[in-house]
């Protein structure tokens, strides 16, 4: 029997039922997945220099449109990126378990696109958005993890960058940039795909 | 507690779309009650009702009364406390089984109820023993037989002692030897109140002691333990419902040339079982059923034979092309509308799906529709299109009749004749209908071997299998 | 089979699942605190170098693909902080101080951390990971059931990708998928199927009683052989807050 997955929406109470968590354990899964490839898209794009992350780096915070796409209540686009980079952190990948905190606030992030929207739409502008935001989530993760290559913006660095060939300022805004752009197109293709295959 | 389940239901369903009306239904200690009518009679809405699942979990409406065991699963904390005293078998496990293993599968449930670690476990174990699955506790479930699913979600229903069981559409996804499992499990029991929702009535006619046949979102008919009996088949029949009969239909027919041959082969995976066959071969014309237990081997041979899975030995020699259609039908689709799936197929093949015949015409009308949002009908049909678009001169169908209803079977037969009337088919199936009514000749595939078997024996052999 | 599984989860291992755990995220965190390349070596040399051995014993390509991480950290090193005094020459290419000892720090943090992970990953099976993260480390039980479902659905969704490339074949489309088009077309089908299992499985769960699901929180189980991980650790903080004067 095909049940109508649209019906659900009129459920009066945005608590999650074990319908949601189930189809949070789908996206999981399949955002898992998406991640563990996206390693080696990001290895076959690095040829590409700094080129390489516009093109794949938001295949990591699709997560978060996959989950809200189908779950559509507050808290999915956290939820979904957090257990998908759990599950990849499992797997595992070389990001290890630093991979979470990727995931969480990518997540984090996403989610405050729905939020901005009222939790009112989930269709393709609305994962665009949770993605360009997604990409504010990953640099914060990154100046972390990359800390040596940021590191000049503090004042322990300034006088680095006066003899250095490339400002790291300009890394860090074309890092947000590409981060945005990406996180965008791979968020509104998530979304999309989704919606398409939802019953 | 002498009534397990007493409910009459005004009206039940989606806004504006109520599947049911004026049902009611009740179940005594150790009554077997079988619930039977066609797909899309309401027989699973009456289930997803009567326990509170369309109020709670799906956002549809029951207007009505129910109780299990006194308990009112319309009201959401009595929803809530059902599952301690019922247990659920679905249709499918694989849209059933939550964990990764059978041993967290089964103690699950009892992990729910509030069992502490060491006791479920405990629990779990004895009955993974009791229904076969002992050597299996920490496999992946993945790694587990269509029959071994099938008796761990029987497990799992029965470990916490349930007084009520639901079981709906039992008999799908199962073969004959997993059906017997099924009977002997109702047959122990014992003071147990049981709902089987099922349309293959015949299955379980003898082991129910009432039988309420659903039209509509009606009830068209109640048989008591006193008239159950042939005629109420006819009358399920009659209703549009398909009851797991079959009529043995003698074939001779003009078979041509060989397409597929093959001796002396070793089929399986790497590391995995191997099966041998000593002789294999297809005619254009002819339709040739794989038949044999769930974990046999049916399928790998399938797809052996259709170039997928490389064999360990011998070789396999055809004529023209081969096309291999999974059991479900997603699977078949590249692409996210109707209308891109038909223009690929005829930029691959020069073969236009809308115009293949009556059973097509509908696919002009859903061009603009994303093929995973049709029907389940349409969808398997759809896939049919796209694979007689490619004019093969073999297919090689793996189980077709998953979740068929009565009208898709009989078109299926009319596709099939056309099909075989230009190629060869083999149907991987433990179908008995298809076996006995739209098959040529069978090979049997069971203990590592496969080899040709009489098709009358067959239909036999499985026919007296599932009573057990 | 699942690999070195138990009824109890981690019984089969010398060491338990929570102190593992607690130690990768603990190894991660010390990765992340500092980036002395002196101070990262010794969490290199005690965690990341043993993770990537076991790893590369298990998971093979991904460890040392781990390697065009570490160019990649190089290259953006020398092209942003080639200053100081030089180190050594690659050819025309004068490596100078700051590029290098950032290169070292950030590459003691990528193995460092791969290494945790792998560690982890290793010695313990997905299927304990994930029991035990709900009875002994407090994972929320919807989010638990939601992580033991996708393990479920893992080798399920593995079946469905072969019938999807089984099928590609059939239809003469390539089976390694290269465009984003490729893509899209393998996981629509796969996430369709995985779907309708999943609210199937939902509704199964719900009335098997996942709403009435008690906490289960039981102290971990640590066992003799976790002191070693805690010696390890101690070693590695001291290391990282400066104690061992490096």
């Amino acid at each position: 029997m095909v049940i109508a997955l649209e019906a659900r929406e009129k459920l009066a109470t945005r608590t999650y039922t074990g319908v949601d968590y189930a189809l949070l354990g789908v996206s999981g899964i399949i955002a898992a997945i998406i991640f563990y490839a996206a390693w080696y898209v990001w290895d076959a794009f690095s040829v590409l220099g700094p080129l390489g992350r516009p093109l794949s780096v938001g295949l990591w915070f699709t997560g978060s449109m996959i989950a809200a796409t189908l779950i559509k209540k507050p808290g999915a686009a956290f939820l979904g990126e957090t257990l998908g980079a759990i599950i990849e952190a499992i797997l595992p990948t070389r990001g290890g378990f630093w991979n979470i905190v990727y995931g969480v606030l990518q997540g984090g992030f996403a989610e405050l696109g729905y939020r901005l929207l009222g939790y009112r739409r989930w269709d393709i502008i609305a994962g665009a958005l949770a993605g360009a935001l997604a990409g504010i989530g990953e640099l914060l993760a990154s100046l972390l993890y990359y800390r040596e290559i940021f590191e000049a913006l503090s004042d322990v660095g300034r006088e680095i960058t006066e003899t250095g060939a490339v400002s790291p300022s300009l890394v860090l805004v074309y890092w947000l940039i590409a981060n945005m752009i990406s996180g965008a197109i791979y968020g509104a293709v998530a979304s999309g795909a989704v919606k398409s295959v939802g019953r | 507690m002498d009534e397990l389940l007493k409910a009459s239901i005004d009206e039940a369903g989606y806004p504006n779309k109520p599947v049911l009306s004026d049902i009611s239904i009740e179940v005594h200690n150790s009554e077997r009650v079988m619930v039977v009518g066609s797909s899309g009679s309401g027989k699973t809405t009456l289930l997803l009702s009567v326990t509170g699942v369309i109020p709670h979990l799906l956002g549809g409406i029951v207007r009505g009364y129910s109780r299990i065991a006194g308990v009112n699963p319309l009201d959401i904390k009595g929803f809530r406390l059902i599952p301690k005293f019922t247990g659920f078998v679905l249709q499918d496990p694989d849209k059933q089984v939550a964990m990764p293993t059978p041993l967290d599968e089964v103690a699950f449930t009892l992990e729910n109820l509030g069992w502490s670690e060491g006791e479920a476990y405990k629990r779990a174990l004895q009955y993974l023993k009791r229904f076969g699955l002992d050597g299996y506790e920490l496999r992946w479930v993945e790694d587990l037989s269509g029959g071994q699913k099938r008796r761990l979600t029987l497990a799992a229903s029965l470990v916490h002692e349930p007084i009520l069981l639901f079981l709906d559409e039992p008999t799908a996804s199962i073969d004959p030897w997993g059906l017997a499992d099924i009977r002997n499990f109702i047959r122990g029991l014992g003071e147990k109140g049981v709902v089987i929702i099922e349309h293959k009535a015949r299955y379980f006619l003898d082991l129910v002691d009432r039988v309420i046949a659903l039209s509509n979102g009606r009830i068209a008919g109640v048989w008591d333990r006193g008239d159950i009996d042939e005629s109420v088949l006819k009358r399920v029949r009659e209703l549009g419902a398909d009851v797991g009969e079959y009529v043995f239909r003698e074939r001779i027919r003009d078979a041509g040339e060989i397409v597929l041959e093959a001796q002396g082969l070793k089929v399986g995976y790497k590391g995995g079982f191997a099966l041998s066959v000593e002789d294999f071969y297809v005619r254009r014309g002819e339709v040739v059923a794989l038949v044999g237990p769930n974990g046999g081997g049916k399928t790998t041979l399938l797809k052996t034979l259709a170039g997928i899975i490389k064999p360990f030995e011998g070789e396999i020699r055809t004529k023209g092309t081969r096309f291999y259609m999974p059991q479900h039908p997603d699977y078949m689709f590249l692409f996210n509308s109707v209308g891109r799936e038909v223009e690929e197929v005829k930029k691959a093949t020069g073969v236009d799906i809308t115009s293949l015949g009556p059973e097509f015409s509908w696919v002009s009308r859903v061009l603009d529709r994303s093929p995973y949002k049709l029907s389940h009908g349409q969808r398997r049909w759809l896939a049919f299109g796209i694979a007689m678009g490619y004019n093969a001169s073999l297919y090689l169908l793996d189980e077709p009749t998953t979740g068929m209803d009565v009208r898709l079977y009989s078109s299926l037969g009319r596709l099939l004749e056309r099909i075989s009337s230009r190629a060869g088919v083999v149907v991987a199936t433990h179908d008995i209908r298809v076996i006995a009514e739209y098959t040529d000749r069978v090979y049997m595939v069971s203990d590592g071997k496969a080899w040709e078997a009489d098709r009358e024996y067959v239909v036999r052999l499985l026919d007296k299998a599932w009573r057990g | 089979m699942l690999s070195g599984s138990s009824i109890r989860p981690g019984e089969a291992r010398p060491v338990s699942v929570s102190a593992m755990f607690l130690y990768a995220i603990w190894i991660t965190i010390l990765g992340v605190a500092t980036g002395d390349p002196e101070k990262l070596a010794v969490t290199t040399i005690l965690t990341g170098i043993p993770g990537l051995i076991l790893g590369y014993k298990r998971y093979g390509i991904l460890v040392p693909l781990i390697g065009l991480a570490l160019i990649g950290s190089f290259i953006n090193m020398v092209v942003l902080y080639n200053v100081g005094n030089p180190v050594f020459n690659l050819g025309p290419l004068v490596v100078r101080e700051e590029a290098w000892r950032r290169t070292l720090g950030l590459s003691f943090r990528i193995i460092t951390l791969a290494g945790a992970g792998l560690l982890f990953a290793s010695t313990i099976n997905p299927r304990d990971a994930v029991k035990t993260l709900e009875s002994e480390l407090g994972m929320p039980r919807g989010f638990a059931f939601a992580l033991a479902f996708a393990l479920r659905l893992l080798p399920l969704i593995y079946r469905d990708l072969l019938e999807v490339l089984a099928v590609r074949r059939m239809r003469g489309y390539r089976r390694v998928p290269i465009s984003p088009g490729d893509y899209k077309s393998i996981i629509m089908p796969i996430l369709s199927i995985s779907i309708e299992r999943g609210l199937w499985v939902g509704i199964a769960a719900e009335l098997r009683g996942l709403s009435i699901r008690p906490k289960r929180r039981f102290k971990p189980r640590f066992k003799r052989m976790d002191a070693l991980l805690v010696v390890l650790a101690v070693i590695q903080t001291l290391a990282v807050i400066g104690f061992l004067g490096l």
